[in-house]
């Protein structure tokens, strides 16, 4: 019955809510000079971003989407389309969302994609929509296959990604402190948010949650943000362009230039492509571990607390 | 939604944007007012590094920052600032100052605004560091 499900493309039709916050934002920070920090070029290349991955999926989504509808044939299930089935649908794809997050800052070759959503020095709600045009070709759509095989329609699974990506948009603020407490228990808030785009030592690899913060508590990648250490938003490395383009591919291009060093084997290119960010075969790389070892060792009176509970002063 | 009008709503969107960022002076640049003050912007990018010299240009928009690791470029990037190796720089005399390439695809070139008297002292240190590196 539900071979023809449709369902509104809803990240289209929140364009004009997206520019309105955003307008609302700049108001409140110019007039209560609190509140976050906004640049002309940053944002605007953040927003170029957003536009190119609205382009990117229409000139790619057709691969996913195949991907999925081959799998809708394959499986004998059909779940059909009721609000409990689409609620279950969210709350499973968001586990799906934790997963392939968690590959992109964790998988290089996933992290090439990812990577150009931290790139920024600034955390506001520009910054939300600078999203991927390389999704695709870091094949996590994979990810998703379990939920359609289980019977959950591909259309339906595409929906609630999207819902999942409207409701990630207001967490990209600094104009918001904390919510209620049991919010902050259960739900992705801005302040958790905030830890997650860190580059403090204290604050790497945490809190990868789309919409529930219980997967990160879950699966132990939990991090407050701590009162005493604001957020320092952007990479360990920071890039120094605001050129679109080179935004989006710079990873990839880092990639191919580390496989073309001389002597290399293919289990280093193999390498290069699936360890962490910061990896190299001659042993020189970084890592986010070594980070936080380095920092213990300047700060040993950070040992235990949130973000560095595994290292010992 | 089709793209008709997706499409004008996007644009008038990003200029709206652009217009109440420029209206509420979001685009000016940072400039390091002090060594004290680069010192500051240097040691947010890298913690661990200690400064042994730095020198601030004259416009305040880039610095050289000696650390153990070597020779840096520290320089304003929008309200932030980016830090850049000068191991492996390109340079190019220009009329007000140098430019510096990089092979980075992510930060490929700096125009560094100098005065000549400058534009000599950081070539030179530049160079001997350069020198230096390759000889280690
Ligand atoms: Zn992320
Ligand atoms: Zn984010």
């Amino acid at each position: 019955m539900t071979d023809m499900l449709i369902y509104p493309k809803v990240t289209d039709y929140a364009v004009p809510f997206f520019i309105l916050a955003i307008l609302i934002e700049i108001a409140w920070i110019t007039f209560k000079k609190r509140g976050g920090r906004y640049e002309t070029r940053d944002a605007m290349t953040s927003l170029f971003m957003g536009v190119g991955s609205v382009v990117s999926g229409i000139l790619l989504g057709f691969i996913a989407w195949n991907f999925f509808m081959f799998l809708w044939w394959l499986t004998p299930i059909n779940l059909g389309a009721s609000v409990l089935v689409v609620v279950i649908c969210f709350v499973l794809d968001d586990l799906r969302y934790y997963w392939v997050h968690r590959f992109g800052h964790r998988v290089r070759w996933v992290w090439a994609s990812h990577v150009n959503h931290h790139s920024s020095q600034h955390y506001n709600l520009t910054t939300a929509l600078r999203q991927t045009w390389t999704g695709t070709f870091t094949l996590m759509m994979v990810v998703r296959a379990p939920l359609i095989l289980l019977g959950f329609h591909p259309a339906m699974v595409l929906f609630v990604g999207g819902v999942n990506l409207i409701y990630q948009f207001w967490i990209h603020t600094e104009a918001i402190d904390k919510m209620p407490r049991w919010f902050e228990a259960v739900m992705n808030t801005p302040s958790h948010h905030r830890v997650h785009h860190g580059r403090n030592p204290r604050y790497l690899d945490a809190n990868y949650a789309g919409v529930f913060i219980i997967w990160d508590k879950m699966f132990g990648t939990f991090v407050p943000e701590v009162e005493d250490e604001k957020v320092d938003y952007g990479l360990i490395h920071n890039i120094g362009t605001f050129n679109p383009i080179r935004v989006a591919f710079h990873e990839w291009v880092a990639i191919w230039r580390d496989w073309r060093q001389p002597g290399l084997t293919w289990k280093d290119r193999w390498n290069y492509a699936v360890k962490p960010p910061g990896w190299r075969h001659d042993d020189k790389g970084g890592s986010t571990e070594l980070l936080k070892r380095r920092h213990v060792a300047r700060n040993p009176e950070v040992a235990g607390t949130p973000g560095f509970e595994d290292y010992k002063a | 939604m089709p793209l008709h009008i997706l499409a004008p709503m996007v644009v008038v969107g990003l200029l709206i944007a652009w217009g109440t960022m420029r209206w509420a002076g979001c685009s000016r640049d940072l400039h390091f007012t002090t060594v004290e003050d680069a010192r500051l912007h240097w040691l947010r990018h890298r913690p661990g590094a200690k400064p042994r010299d730095i020198i601030v240009a004259s416009d305040g928009r880039a610095a050289l920052v000696e650390v153990a690791s070597g020779l840096w470029l520290l320089r304003s990037f929008g309200i932030d600032s980016v830090i850049h190796h000068l191991d492996q720089a390109q340079l190019t005399p220009v009329n007000q100052g140098l430019t510096l390439g990089f092979q980075e695809y992510d930060d490929p070139k700096a125009k560094i605004t100098l005065t000549p008297e400058e534009a000599d002292i950081w070539r030179d240190r530049i160079k001997a560091h350069q020198q230096e590196s390759r000889n280690d």
